[in-house]
């Protein structure tokens, strides 16, 4: 057996889990470090997920989300001591007292865990036409726009670039979209208030992106901005 | 044989998006790839860990690590029902290996697959199925039944050499033989 055979033996072993102790740990490293084996073993599982098909769904008890939640979410002790020390927290807490018995009965059933975050609004940004894809993560309290491309990129040479269109209003650029699938961009003052019922919109552009201030290639890709 | 894999509402580019808004961290993406995702990755779980108070831990570990990981998931060529399957049962096999083997309470396996899912939550089935249990079949019967119990019970060799009561190098000698034969048929 060659080499490559073997390495591919052992991801067949790996993924499908009779590997055990050290053999497993070592090999589970060897997987972080070495990329062509990452691919073996990904190639088995893709192959072996087929068999999880046969594995029936069971659904799990709730308080499982609450405390996956509380654990990624809860507050930090620094936020804790600024509630703490809030006056609408005690305020709450007093008329939630009120309530005391019905809510300390039904607590374990309530999800979330942690409250959700406001102002967030999300835009999935696709075409019917292009391949190019990204969801935008839009923070109305500090104006941070996170943008994340599952799919496409920009034909060579050319750019695609990123637009907010308000209402009306003409496309305002966003800036061009750089090469990798993340990024973010710290959205204007005078912008801010424009995204809540707005659209996102992604156009072809020359590299580096439009000259002319509006977009002067096709629109590959939109995505109206939602509340949630 | 085919199955409808995918109904319409989620399917794998839904979970995809909603895979790339965890990445940016948004938390009711979170929420709704938990809502389409958690029982089968629950019941991937309980079927190696066979206790329903490990598999709930386990599941944690592998929220957590989803949430902490979407961005990874982007590059590294998986789909994302593999991707999500894969997660968990690696937790669940680390998770069982850690523990003492052989303290399997019958009891509670007997439970495991018991309750539905709802429309929802049916949407994780792997693709290719088919073309993987036509090469699984041209195995002999025992040996694709071994390839399957390792990979849904999550069986080491030790393991399936116990319950096939064969001395461990033998099984791992044949079970190699056929992964090879199942890579030449799965490559054809």
């Amino acid at each position: 057996m060659t080499l490559h055979d073997d390495d591919m033996m052992l991801a067949a072993e790996y993924a499908l889990g009779v590997m055990q102790g050290a053999e497993r740990e070592a090999f589970a490293r060897r997987i972080a470090a070495e990329p062509s084996l990452a691919a073996m073993v990904r190639e088995w599982d893709e192959d072996f997920v087929a068999m999880s098909d046969d594995i029936a769904p069971v659904v799990p008890p709730r308080h499982v989300q609450k405390k996956i939640e509380d654990r990624l979410f809860a507050t930090s002790p620094a936020q804790e001591s600024s509630l703490w020390n809030s006056l609408n927290f005690w305020r709450g807490l007093a008329i939630a007292s009120v309530a005391g018995v019905v809510a300390l009965g039904s607590w374990g059933l309530m999800r979330p865990g942690v409250p959700l975050p406001q102002n967030v609004l999300v835009a999935q940004v696709a075409g019917d036409a292009s391949a190019v894809r990204l969801v935008a993560h839009y923070d109305q309290a500090n104006g941070l726009l996170r943008l994340n491309r599952t799919e496409g990129a920009a034909v060579a040479g050319r750019s695609l670039e990123l637009w907010l269109i308000a209402g009306t209003d003409a496309p305002v650029s966003l800036g061009v979209l750089p090469d990798g699938n993340t990024s973010s961009v710290s959205v204007p003052a005078s912008l801010r208030g424009k995204f809540k019922d707005g659209v996102l919109a992604i156009s072809d552009e020359p590299l580096g992106g439009s000259t002319t201030g509006a977009p002067t290639g096709a629109v590959v890709a939109t995505g109206k901005l939602i509340d949630i | 044989m085919t199955k409808a894999r995918y109904p319409s509402f989620m399917t794998p580019h839904v979970i995809n998006d909603l895979l790339a808004r965890v990445a940016l961290g948004d938390r009711v993406a979170f929420q709704k790839l938990y809502a389409a995702t958690s029982a089968k990755l629950f019941g991937v779980a309980l079927r190696v860990l066979k206790n329903r108070s490990d598999a709930e831990d386990c599941l944690q570990e592998v929220y957590v690590k989803v949430w902490h990981n979407a961005a990874k998931y982007q590059v590294s060529g998986y789909s994302p029902i593999t991707w999500l399957v894969t997660i968990a049962r690696n937790q669940a096999i680390d998770r069982i290996r850690s523990q003492k083997a052989g303290n399997v309470d019958l009891s509670e396996a007997d439970d495991v697959a018991d309750a539905g899912a709802t429309p929802e939550q049916a949407v994780m089935q792997g693709a290719d199925s088919d073309r993987l249990r036509q090469c699984l079949e041209r195995l002999s019967p025992g040996r694709a039944e071994a390839v399957k119990a390792c990979y849904m019970e999550g069986y080491s060799y030790q393991e399936l050499a116990e319950r096939l009561e064969q001395p461990i190098n033998t099984v791992r000698t044949w079970l190699r033989r056929s992964l090879i034969s199942l890579r030449e048929c799965l490559s054809s």
